[in-house]
């Protein structure tokens, strides 16, 4: 059910912080088309029960009315209260989806058939049970590669009769980073350890291959290098050392990059991230303007992309 | 899977139970289809069978429309309107796959309900009506809950209903009533039993087995004697030679009867499609301006009894009616040259007595002393019935005794007539008021004396006496009725039975007497205690003003308790550590949101080097009090002592 008008009218531009409950002030219901037509029908029901001057159709018809009294008090208290605690994204890249998780505190109710949605409604019905935290996936195209910064958040629901809808809208200081769409770069990695971007670059792929020893695992270890079998047999988290690793100097280079425009060098520079990534290699960056040193791991991979993503952007996220 | 496999079973429930009171009168294929269309698609659901697809449906449409018109003809009337419904009620099922299908079911099904109301208003269908409005309302949960269980559903039906029931009692009681109706009423009921317009052999015998009742009566005073239970309905007057037929076109009564000992109470009839309305023998009044008292002493209804109807009534036992001579004259015509046998009694009775009182005494006698048997069964009657009873067979029910002993009469010349009720009455043990069943029918005789007027002679008494007291089952041979074997041996089990039942009735007719009867003039009584008058334009203006004064005053009340409520949640130090960072804020420095105390003392710190002290000590105050499970009350009480103080200047350079 839309209201076109009303949307607008109630569309909140100032951010809030979290968390944040739904307040009576910022809670909104009206009737559905449903609501509008079930007064019709207790209209005609009314003017049978006149006209043959029953009393058990007055009963009924006031029973009818009542209850969709009683429903709009029950779709308003089922939205009512509900706290946002938290909200995360993870990374996604450019044409996926962005899955925002929002952490909800019910707050002691049970709330029913509620839809949380930031553009168009149509998401999953979602039920939260009266005293437990539920994470709530919020879907939103990320079409191109930035900060992704959702319209504001929408929560409705027509629980229990369907008669009265109530929502209400807020904008959160949340956002997710878009990488940029990978495009294949057209060489391969051998070709850049042989054909040297950097002059003393060791061999690259075969330094994975030289098995050293186990070392205690480290928060942040990639987690292909854990040893499994280690851990099966009970001896704890060890991660795996190889000769190659550490030794790499690889650094991709926007300037290097053939692609005929910015977007394009970004993309390819992206999917080169990811592989290295991917294959567990010491790699950097080299943008105009910035520059990464040679790392691995998550947060390091996280970095780079994250810098493509932002390159050019002047957008930072708004807070922390 | 189909999704609609979660929803269908609700729907098909509530449509089912809202049809269900209907089955009774609607033809029996709709009822057979209805079960066909849902049990196929509850089957399809399943086992994964192919359902009917558009063209099917439309076929399906137009067969049920084309069993409607054989079954009901062209004209629109309300069974026809009710199997429509029900016809597309069974369909519906099959082309439900939005939300909106759904939706629009349930509201059918709340429509199929209150048409079932319109036919019915006893207690058990408003108690139905609410197991139904429930089923219904936890169907309608059901599908906007898609996550939820039928358990759910019905729980928050059953809550919605409950609170919804306040204010269904305060709209009942004061939604204004019309006087009447605006469209005359169309309901028709089929199959009503009582009496019709002639009397014939075995037409009264043939309400015996009905056990249904036929009207309740209540009395102002104590419940009457048994010799007094005589309920006028009709009187037949024109005899054929066959049967006895009530007159038409009967003026209405001018004249006041003379009696005594009047008995005020109150009837309800159940509909039988007839204008007659009962009364006790003799009625004083017309109940109501839409019926008459008519010269014949029975009351007539303007129109056809075709819902329950309750109306008071006055009578007199003991009367004297010899100022009416309405129907004297033909009270004398019979037939010629038919049963001349009982022609030639009645010349004999004539001859051997002086005056009416005795000629009626020895045809009375004549029956008592004669082996006359009063039975069920009696066996059939030739071309002159009247003589074939008195002469040959001797057996027969009440309508042989009444017929043959006017038609005695009436050859002695004495003028009689026939009158057609119900004698006797079951009373409640629970609540002191008569049961009158279809059982109980029963038809007497009147005679005309000059002095007294028309009298009541009851010949079948004559020959089954306990017929007065003990009813119709009492006075007939044991076996007569059937069931020979649950009447001997499970007496018991069926006395308990028959106590529940008229512990039902009880209940029913309290329900009745004032739910149903709600209406204009009890609304006015009700409103006047209240000290509304509802006559005046000022009545209604002042209940609105204190309707609206009384809400906003809960209202009110409610938004304080609410906020004490709210206010009590919040510890005290955790309001004073607020109130502290609003002069903080005036002082120009706005605790970020993320900013636990400590960090933002620090940050106080860092830009106003001035506030360092006051700041730390009251922070950590905060700290001890709120996070350390400090409970001291010094503790608290410096605490707060240190934010009232507290008085940062505006705005001050740092150094």
């Amino acid at each position: 059910m839309k209201w076109p008008f009303f949307e607008k009218f109630l569309n909140p531009a100032s951010v809030r912080h979290l968390p944040w409950t739904v307040a009576r002030k910022n809670t909104y219901i009206l009737p559905t088309r449903h609501g509008l037509m079930f007064l019709l029908v207790l209209a005609a029901m009314l003017a049978g029960s006149i006209n043959y001057n029953n009393n058990l159709g007055f009963l009924l018809v006031f029973l009818l009315g009542s209850m969709a009294v009683v429903s709009m008090v029950h779709t308003h208290r089922n939205l009512k209260g509900l706290k946002i605690l938290s909200v995360s994204a993870r990374p996604v890249f450019a044409q996926e989806t962005a899955v925002f998780v929002f952490l909800i505190s019910p707050e002691g109710r049970r709330r029913n058939a509620l839809e949380f949605f930031f553009e168009n409604p149509g998401s999953a019905i979602e039920n939260l049970s009266p005293d437990a935290e539920a994470r709530i996936s919020v879907r939103v195209a990320a079409p191109k590669r930035g900060l992704l910064v959702p319209g504001p958040l929408t929560v409705s629901t027509c629980f229990p009769l369907g008669l009265f809808y109530a929502w209400t809208r807020v904008r959160l200081n949340c956002f997710c980073t878009v990488y940029p769409n990978p495009i294949a770069a057209a060489f391969e990695f051998s070709e850049i350890a042989e054909g040297g971007t950097n002059q003393d670059s060791a061999p690259l792929l075969s330094g994975t291959d030289d098995f050293l020893g186990l070392k205690v695992y480290q928060p942040g270890d990639p987690v292909r290098r854990i040893s499994w079998k280690a851990l099966s047999r009970g001896q704890g988290l060890f991660t795996k050392e190889f000769a190659g690793h550490g030794r790499s100097n690889l650094v991709f280079d926007y300037e290097q990059m053939t692609g005929p425009d910015t977007e394009t060098r970004l993309s390819q520079l992206c999917d080169l991230v990811r592989r290295a990534a991917d294959a567990n290699m010491e790699y950097g960056l080299n943008l105009p303007g910035s520059f990464i040193a040679p790392g691995s791991g998550s947060d390091h991979r996280h970095r780079c992309l994250k810098a493509l993503a932002l390159f050019g952007i002047n957008q930072e996220p708004v807070d922390k | 899977m189909n999704p609609e496999k979660k929803y269908l079973p609700a729907l098909i429930a509530a449509l089912a139970a809202a049809i269900l009171p209907h089955t009774l009168q609607m033809a029996p294929w709709i009822t057979a289809w209805c079960a066909a269309m849902w049990a196929y698609l509850l089957l399809c659901m399943r086992t994964g069978w192919s359902q009917p697809g558009r063209r099917v449906r439309i076929l399906l449409s137009v067969a049920g429309i084309a069993g409607l018109v054989a079954t009901y003809g062209i004209g629109f009337g309300s069974d026809a309107f009710v199997g429509l419904l029900a016809v597309m009620a069974a369909l519906k099922p099959f082309e439900i796959s939005t939300h909106r299908d759904r939706m629009i079911t349930v509201f059918i099904a709340y429509f199929i309900i209150i048409s079932s109301l319109l036919r019915s208003e006893t207690f058990a269908i408003t108690l139905y009506m609410f197991f139904s409005v429930l089923l219904t309302t936890a169907a309608l949960v059901r599908i906007n809950d898609p996550l939820g269980t039928y358990k759910t559903s019905a729980r928050r039906a059953g809550l919605v209903m409950a609170q919804a029931l306040p204010l269904m009692i305060l709209l009942f009681l004061l939604f204004p009533r019309l006087e009447g109706s605006l469209v005359g009423f169309s309901q028709t009921n089929l199959g009503q039993t009582g009496f019709s317009d002639q009397l014939s052999p075995g037409s009264v015998a043939n309400l015996v087995q009905n056990n249904d009742p036929a009207f309740r009566a209540q009395f102002d005073g104590p419940v009457i004697p048994p010799e007094q239970r005589y309920w006028r309905g009709v009187v037949f007057s024109r005899f054929d030679g066959r049967a006895w037929h009530s007159a038409d076109r009967i003026p209405k009564l001018n004249q006041s009867i003379q009696g005594g000992e009047a008995v005020e109470y109150t009837i309800s009839l159940e509909p039988h499609n007839q204008q007659w309305i009962f009364a006790l023998d003799l009625p004083a009044k017309a109940p109501s301006r839409r019926t008459t008292l008519k010269r014949d002493f029975t009351v007539v209804s303007r129109r056809s009894i075709t819902r329950k109807r309750r109306y008071q009534m006055r009578s007199y036992t003991r009367y004297n009616t010899a100022s009416v001579d309405y129907g004297v004259k033909d009270a004398l015509k019979l037939p010629q040259k038919t049963n001349p046998r009982a022609r030639d009694l009645a010349a004999d009775l004539a001859e051997n007595s002086t005056g009416f009182g005795e000629i009626v005494e020895n045809a009375l006698s004549f029956l008592r002393d004669n082996n006359f048997v009063y039975t069920l069964q009696p066996p059939l009657l030739g071309h002159n019935p009247v003589d074939d009873f008195l002469f040959e067979s001797r057996k027969g029910y009440c309508e042989h005794y009444a017929s043959a002993f006017a038609f005695l009469m009436r050859a002695a010349g004495v003028p009689a007539r026939i009158v057609g009720g119900y004698l006797g009455g079951q009373v409640n043990p629970w609540a002191q008021y008569l049961i009158i069943r279809q059982s109980d029918a029963h038809v007497w005789v009147e005679v005309w004396y000059p002095e007294k007027g028309w009298t009541r002679v009851d010949p079948t008494l004559e020959v089954a006496p306990e017929r007065l007291d003990q009813g119709a089952e009492g006075s007939l041979q044991p076996g007569e009725l059937g069931g020979n074997f649950a009447r001997k041996y499970l007496r018991p089990i069926t006395s308990f039975i028959d106590q529940v039942r008229l512990g039902w009735d009880a209940l029913s007719l309290q329900w009745e007497a004032w739910f149903s009867a709600y209406s204009k003039q009890q609304q006015q009584a009700l409103l006047k205690t209240l000290g509304i008058d509802t006559q005046s334009w000022k009545g209604p203006f002042l209940m609105l003003l204190a309707a609206a004064a009384g809400a906003a005053g809960l209202f009110l009340l409610y938004a304080r308790l609410h906020k004490r409520a709210a206010g009590m949640k919040t510890a005290p130090e955790a309001r004073y550590y607020e109130k502290f960072c609003a002069k903080m804020a005036r002082a120009g420095i706005v605790r970020p949101q993320h900013m636990g105390p400590l960090e933002f003392a620090e940050y106080v710190a860092q830009k106003r080097p001035d506030l360092e002290k006051p700041v730390h000590d009251i922070t950590r105050l905060y700290i001890a009090l709120r996070y350390r499970q400090t409970t001291g009350q010094n503790t608290r009480k410096q605490f707060i002592a240190k934010v009232r103080a507290f008085a940062p200047a505006k705005d001050k350079p740092s150094v």
